[in-house]
């Protein structure tokens, strides 16, 4: 028995959101100006994650060489300190943070116009250090906004955000404290479509329930592709600033 | 990222100058800009990330658990993750081995103690996002303003639990500050006769040899030891050096203690 | 040195803030700093029917609906303090929540998230109730509201420095107070808060707010007399009401020194122990012979540990989970020969002078313990408690040192005469005791003493200080008279948790609105029929089948039918047709909620408590005869030897043709004249069945006994007159067999459909010191054993224990045996592995129930997963969600064994009232023998009582006990030397008597 109401009767949350609200997000761009070529910072909720991108620059072996198109690479890194109690094994080589790497790899390789850059290899890491639920579609947002500082060519913003089912009700963008108590769905979206570029069901939902899941999913993506749109806005802004003065 | 003969000779006859000239005009005791900041990670009991202004970047938190240490005698752990290089490369393995005999040297482990048979366990867990240079006096300034803020629950049951045994609880909210020293290191360049804290990349290149030099509690302790910067054109040193180093340290390190000390 | 992390607010959007909750969570000795997330928004409206602002905040829900407002515009208006509303704390909530429930006051509450939460985490069933009364306010009656304080920016506060969490909270409460108070200011409505926190109340004060105690509010009522009683009783140490404490001229809880419980350990101390094994944790059974002595089972140790005396069991009561600590080994035990009842023990205590030691146990017994002793010697004499187990006559003993959780709810009793004073009108402290003989009697403080003597009476237990040697409690309700039927069978029903209430409108709604008057559609393919149920052409029209059923005399809910034919390859066609009650009950409605909480109908002697509402079990669903009737059909082609050739499930229309008594379905059968095809089909049913049976014997199915009777009503005057042994007709069995034979078939298909969530019962094989003491008893009386081996040869050694000079010998170990049995149990099959699936009663791997959904909720379940598994109809997700198929399971697992307690109780009381006309002789079997008296079975009534010593014998002292050969040897009254031993037969005096400490009707024996 949870200690806590997933869901009240009044239509609150744990953490005191209505069930079609967005946690907090705030990004930041070009964080990282000279230990990479984009980076990003990413707190959605309490997750903090760090986004380097390295690229696209000569492959470090030949054989990643490919003679159309550039090479993506994924790097996910969850630190052992990112949850709340210290994690004894670094996650580098666990199944699910494989999946993911693959996952995210294929979300972008399709997003991205790696033709414009053969014979090279874009790699990005991602550091995650603080974990509340919901990274890997936090894990979208911070790629999405490191490839875009790299100036990487792409066809449109990629957004994530999770989505969990109590009951009957779908709730969006989960804390973990919610995410351990009901099954859960991530959706990652293209620009303001109704295109997923990414789905990762990793428990079982009830197919009949899936349509409300994903309404409310995209919904919430499109919310977030605007708070980037908006950040990355304010940032050229400024920067176009600096320079011109 | 290579240096050309030129380049290098350029280098090197500059900072033999007397008085010695570094590229970016710093005198030989001056640090390169270092941006720290801390607790900002609130998942954590202690947090610190040190910037420095080439790029090179070391986050550090500090995360408590509570053990019986009858049985379990290690109570800090320190973990070093590089980007860039795998876990059980050399640099990775050493670092970690050497901070985790450092610390285990200069922190009190009485301070952890919470009852006869209970103790927190510090992990300090470092991730060097970016380095250009070697990068433990990096890593060391982070866990020293790490440890500095760290705040430990407060044990609010009984302390003597040898006899009856009692599982320590805590004050659900209060917290008490982690009163622990930790060591600073410092990296030197030699070039020539001179001695040069902080070298950069290109410093370290050109470099006859690196010397490694604890600070810790207002003296300069072992380790002390030399460090290959790079990997060509190693010499021998003599006193001299190492006394001109000895005397930067004396000097400077108080202030830069201090510095971070004050940095929350 | 504290801290206080300045927490920091940051504007997310419009009316969103967000900030972050930090806190040391320390567990199981860990201390893990959490951090959350936590939203402040400006939305929350006050639910106000009179406000005219928080009707434009509000926004709807996932479900698109808007927050109803609740509170009334006009709510009740008291002298001094005028219309108002009431704002409570945690406290009030958990000790009172009978007041709040009461209908008579209390209305208008408001509840803050804070304090809801502090009840969900001290006490889930008053969270539930709490949420109930406040999912119930749209019916307007009693209007209660959830203020979400916590997630409101305007009622939100930060701790500040060096403040505990508990002052923080009850600050918070005072903040959503204020807010009230100034957001109705202009509206003529004023906000009470009641709180029995008198700081709380100061601090309250100086914000100029009005704050009462419980005391203080109650007394402003107008109709404060009657409420007044129903006030908790708190011990006035705590400090909870400075009221309180002025209204006990008698002063007690001062000058307590002498008597005092060992004080509870710390959280820390039992945390610690328990990981480091010195204490253990378990639920405590009392002895139903003996009140002062407790056992508790605990994992480490094969047989449960004893709890002597009532220093030892600290205060715990019977279910309570609690945490125990071993007694050295000098005072381990044999577990006691001797029995002792609460109502008979200390009867002419004084419940004003609780503190006096005058029971003579030297108090000082447990406090000797000054030496300390470490955990390593704690675990050394579990390491001698375990080897001390294996042999049988010293059992280690423990005492408890904590209390895990309460088993604390409502109790049935009656206050005790001798504690009352006659001439005080006044509030008087009184005794009561509960008819739950393994519990204490309860000290409460009424001022109706008098006029409730001789009453059957509630009563809530509010708390059991160390100083008081019985625990405090308040009087709830009054059920009416000692032994009118009414307030006998209602105080059955409370006690065993049975929900009698009619049922809710909302629950009636769900019915078909045509009533009475719904009828099965004529034409299954008519149009007009498939509009209004789609899934009508899915039915099987079986109206042309000779259907008929068997049920017992003035059966009104028919679950069942049946009917054989012959098929042309001579095997035969059956089927079993099943009251099709999820056609009416359908997932996620309130009627489901309600059968699902209720899980079972409960049937006593003169009454039934209907799971589902009458209309659909007595009516709609009924299989009655010469109607169209939904069912669910299960039929085989079964060959002449019974066996399954084939199976299909299939929804149905069926009509009965008859329906029989068992009595009138043996008569037809037997009537050789009889040659229609119907009595035809019913011969067949019965040899098919008999063979089905003899298949399950040889298999090992067991045939063990309970003594079941039944009592006669005469039919003018509704009073008991007579008691009968049920007789079996071979037309029971007909009927059972083909049950089972259905049941089994539906196990078997809807866990291949749903392999993790398949609703299933099962029964766990007897764990053989189950049977060790009856096996002793046996060996040593009557030189017979019973084997464990497997349960055909535990069935075939009772068939071997026959004594051929005592035919009933051979049924009363059966019934003996019966209760060394485990009980069975519902399962989801995601709980289990298939080899644990196993029902060893009736030596089957798989087993469920699906054939009474009328009276069962596990049949419910069960018919919509065949429902899901055949493919008419797809499964509801409650029942495809393994948690949501475990609290089902819990559930009506706990109701099933209510229910059973609930009507074994009813017979028994109503044996009494027969035995109270009838005074006999009759004869009797030993069947337990202690040291001060023996306990006798008499078949005839059923009825089981104990004879004591002082009953037996004119000089108890003589008495001798022969613990290893189970007899006691005594003189009699007439002076006659006389041994009795278990499994004797014995003649004894029956009569039915009142005991006067307690108004208790029981059989009283006394040996011939």
């Amino acid at each position: 028995m949870s200690r806590f109401e997933i869901y009240s009767p009044e239509g609150l949350r744990v953490d005191g959101r209505r069930w079609n609200e967005l946690r907090s997000f705030n990004c930041s761009i070009n964080t990282h100006p000279n230990a990479a070529d984009g980076s990003s910072y990413l707190e959605q909720g309490n997750n903090k994650i760090i986004t380097l991108v390295a690229g696209p620059q000569e492959p470090s072996s030949r054989s990643q060489v490919n003679t159309k198109q550039a090479t993506l690479s994924v790097t996910i890194n969850l630190t052992k300190f990112a949850k709340m109690e210290r994690s004894k094994s670094s996650h580098k080589n666990e199944r699910r943070t494989l999946e993911w790497q693959a996952s995210l790899v294929r979300t972008f390789e399709k997003n991205l116009m790696l033709h414009l850059y053969p014979r090279t290899s874009i790699d990005v890491q991602v550091h995650a250090l603080q974990l509340d639920g919901g990274i890997l579609g936090a894990m979208l947002n911070g790629i999405t906004l490191a490839l875009i500082d790299a100036g990487i060519a792409m066809y449109d913003f990629v957004s994530g955000v999770s989505v969990g089912l109590y009951d009957t009700t779908p709730l969006l963008d989960l804390n973990s404290l919610e995410e351990n108590a009901m099954s859960s769905v991530t959706i990652g979206t293209i620009g303001k479509s109704e295109k997923l570029s990414l789905l990762m069901v990793e428990d079982k939902v009830p197919l009949d329930r899936l349509e409300s899941v994903m309404a409310i999913g995209i919904a919430g993506t499109h919310r977030i592709r605007d708070l980037m749109d908006k950040e990355l806005r304010k940032h050229g802004k400024t920067r176009v600033e600096n320079s011109s003065n | 990222m290579g240096l050309s003969l030129t380049e290098k000779s350029f280098l090197y006859d500059s900072l033999t100058l007397d008085p010695p000239l570094r590229p970016d005009g710093r005198g030989p005791h001056q640090f390169r800009p270092l941006e720290v900041s801390t607790d900002f990670l609130p998942n954590s009991n202690g947090s610190s990330r040190v910037i420095l202004s080439g790029g090179s970047e070391c986050i550090v938190s500090v995360k408590t658990k509570v053990v019986d240490h009858t049985v379990e005698q290690e109570l800090l752990v320190a973990d070093v993750d590089i980007q860039g290089h795998r876990d059980d490369s050399p640099l990775v393995t050493s670092m970690s081995s050497l901070l985790s005999k450092l610390l285990k040297q200069t922190i009190d482990q009485k301070k952890l103690m919470l009852t006869k048979r209970y103790s927190f366990k510090l992990y300090i867990d470092v991730l060097v996002l970016a380095s250009k240079s070697y990068p433990i006096s990096m890593i060391s300034f982070a866990i020293f303003s790490a440890l500095k803020n760290t705040w430990l629950p407060k044990l609010i049951s009984n302390d003597d639990d040898l006899e009856v045994e009692e599982l320590p609880t805590f004050h659900d909210y209060d917290m008490v500050k982690l009163e622990a020293d930790a060591p600073l290191l410092f990296t030197f360049a030699i070039v020539g006769d001179g001695v040069f804290v902080d070298p950069t990349f290109e410093e370290s290149i050109v470099s006859n040899n690196g010397l490694l030099i604890t600070w810790y509690k207002d003296k300069v302790t072992s380790p002390i030891r030399s460090v290959g910067l790079n990997n060509d054109n190693i010499k021998g040193f003599s006193q001299h050096h190492l006394e001109q180093a000895f005397k930067l340290i004396r000097q400077y390190a108080p202030h830069i203690e201090k510095a971070l000390d004050a940095s929350d | 040195m504290a801290t206080v992390q300045q927490l920091r607010r940051k504007r997310i959007s419009d009316g969103l803030t967000v900030t972050q909750k930090v806190f040391v969570r320390s567990r199981n000795g860990s201390a893990q700093k959490v951090v959350r997330e936590h939203y402040l928004r400006k939305d929350i409206p006050c639910l106000s029917r009179i406000c005219d602002i928080c009707p434009n905040i509000i926004v709807p829900n996932a479900a698109g609906e808007l927050p109803k407002f609740v509170l009334s515009e006009t709510p009740q208006e008291l002298q001094g303090l005028g219309k108002h509303y009431v704002v409570v704390d945690a406290n009030i909530i958990i000790q009172s929540i009978d007041l709040l429930e009461n209908p008579n006051c209390f209305f208008d509450v408001i509840v803050p998230q804070i304090v809801l939460d502090e009840v969900r985490n001290k006490s889930y069933p008053i969270y539930t109730r709490i949420r109930a009364l406040c999912r119930d306010s749209e019916d307007d009656v009693k209007r209660f509201v959830v203020f979400h304080n916590e997630f409101s920016e305007y009622t939100f506060i930060d701790r500040t420095g060096n403040e505990s969490i508990n002052d923080r909270n009850d600050r918070a409460i005072r903040k959503t107070v204020e807010w009230y108070t100034n957001h109705l200011k202009g509206k003529g409505i004023n906000i009470v808060f009641v709180t029995n926190d008198r700081l709380n109340r100061q601090a309250a004060l100086k914000d100029s707010l009005v704050a009462k105690s419980l005391a203080e509010y109650v007394d402003m009522l107008p109709n404060s007399e009657e409420i007044k009683d129903l006030i908790p009783n708190l011990a006035p140490i705590s400090g909870m009401s400075s009221k309180m404490l002025e209204d006990d001229p008698e002063g007690h809880g001062a000058a307590k020194a002498e008597f005092s419980f060992p004080e509870y350990y710390s959280t820390s101390r039992i945390m610690g122990g328990l990981k480091n094994g010195s204490l253990y944790q378990g639920s405590i059974q009392i002895s139903e012979y003996n009140f002062l002595e407790g056992t508790v089972s605990l994992p480490t140790f094969k047989k449960p540990v004893l709890v002597l005396g009532q220093k030892n069991l600290n205060r715990a009561f019977n279910g309570d989970l609690v945490v125990v600590e071993l007694l050295p080994q000098s005072e381990w035990k044999a577990p006691s020969t001797v029995t002792m009842d609460s109502e008979h023990f200390n009867v002419n205590d004084n419940p004003d002078n609780d503190g006096e030691d005058d029971e003579g146990e030297p108090s000082g017994v447990l406090d000797d313990s000054g030496a300390i002793m470490s955990d390593k010697d704690r675990r050394l004499l579990a390491q001698s408690a375990i080897l001390a187990q294996k042999s049988n006559k010293v059992q280690p003993t423990a005492r408890v040192v904590g209390i895990t959780r309460r088993s604390w709810r409502q109790y049935v009793g009656q206050i005790t005469p001798t504690s009352v004073d006659p001439q005080s009108s006044g509030t008087q402290n009184v005794f009561v005791i509960l008819m739950d003989k393994c519990l204490p009697k309860i000290r409460i403080r009424t001022r109706l003493a008098k006029q409730l003597l001789n009453k059957r009476i509630v009563i809530s237990v509010d708390c059991w200080p160390e100083n008081y040697r019985y625990p405090l409690g308040h009087f709830v309700r009054d059920l009416g008279d000692i032994e009118s039927a009414q307030a006998e069978t209602e105080a059955l029903l409370l006690e065993h948790d049975v929900e009698y209430r009619p049922f809710s409108k909302k629950v009636l709604d769900c019915l078909p609105k045509e009533g009475h008057d719904w009828k099965a559609p004529e034409d299954l393919t008519d149009p007009e029929a498939i509009r209004n149920d789609p899934l009508l052409p899915s039915r099987k029209d079986f109206r042309d089948k000779l259907i008929c059923s068997i049920d017992p005399p003035g059966c009104v809910d028919i679950d069942d039918a049946l009917h054989a034919k012959q098929l042309p390859n001579g095997n035969w066609e059956v089927g079993v047709h099943i009251a099709d009650v999820t056609h009416f009950v359908k997932p996620g409605t309130a009627l489901d909620a309600e059968g699902a909480s209720r899980g079972t109908s409960v049937y006593l002697v003169d009454k039934r408590i209907d799971m589902l509402p009458m209309l659909l079990g007595t009516d709609l669903c009924s299989l009655k005869p010469y109607v169209d009737r939904f069912a669910f059909s299960v039929v085989w082609e079964l060959d002449n030897d019974a066996n399954i050739v084939g199976v299909d499930f299939t929804k149905s229309v069926i009509r009965s043709r008859e329906a029989f008594s068992y009595e009138k379905a043996q008569n037809r059968i037997d009537d050789e004249t009889a040659k229609d095809e119907l009595t035809l089909g019913m011969r067949a049913l019965l040899q098919l069945s008999k063979k089905l049976k003899q298949k399950r014997l040889d298999a090992g199915a067991l045939n063990l006994a309970s003594p079941e009777v039944k009592v006669h009503m005469d039919s003018e005057t509704s009073d008991p007159n007579e008691v009968e042994i049920k007789k079996l007709l071979d037309t029971n069995s007909l009927v059972e067999e083909f049950m089972l034979l259905a049941n089994i078939s539906v196990a078997r298909k809807i866990y291949e459909a749903f392999p993790q969530t398949a609703m299933l019962r099962r029964h766990a094989a007897p764990p053989s010191t189950n049977f060790e003491l009856l096996n002793e008893m046996l060996q040593v009386r009557k030189g017979m054993s019973i084997s464990l081996e497997s349960s055909k040869a535990l069935a075939d050694s009772l068939d071997r224990c026959e004594d051929p000079n005592d035919s009933y010998l051979n049924t009363l170990i059966r019934i003996m045996s019966t209760r060394c049995m485990m009980a069975a149990q519902y399962f989801h099959a995601g709980a289990f592995s298939y080899a644990d699936f196993r029902h060893y009663g009736l030596a089957v791997d798989i087993y469920t129930h699906f054939t009474s959904p009328i009276r069962r909720y596990c049949d419910v379940v069960a018919h919509r997963q065949l429902a899901g598994a055949i493919g008419y109809e797809a499964l509801d997700l409650s029942h495809r969600d393994k948690q949501k198929m475990e609290m089902i399971c819990r559930n009506i697992n706990k109701k099933h064994r209510n229910a059973q307690f609930a009507g074994r109780a009813s017979i028994e009381y109503y044996v009494g009232q027969v035995m109270r006309n009838n005074e006999s002789t009759e004869t009797g079997y030993v069947i337990k023998v202690f040291n001060n008296g023996i306990a006798v079975l008499v078949p005839k009534f059923g009825v089981e009582g104990l004879i004591r010593l002082e009953n037996l014998t004119e000089n108890p002292q003589s008495a001798e006990f022969i613990e290893d050969q189970f007899s006691l040897r005594f003189v009699d009254k007439n002076g006659v030397s006389k041994e009795v031993s278990v499994f004797d037969k014995v003649e004894v005096q029956l009569k039915s008597v009142l005991d006067p400490a307690t108004s208790k009707r029981k059989a009283q024996l006394l040996l011939k």
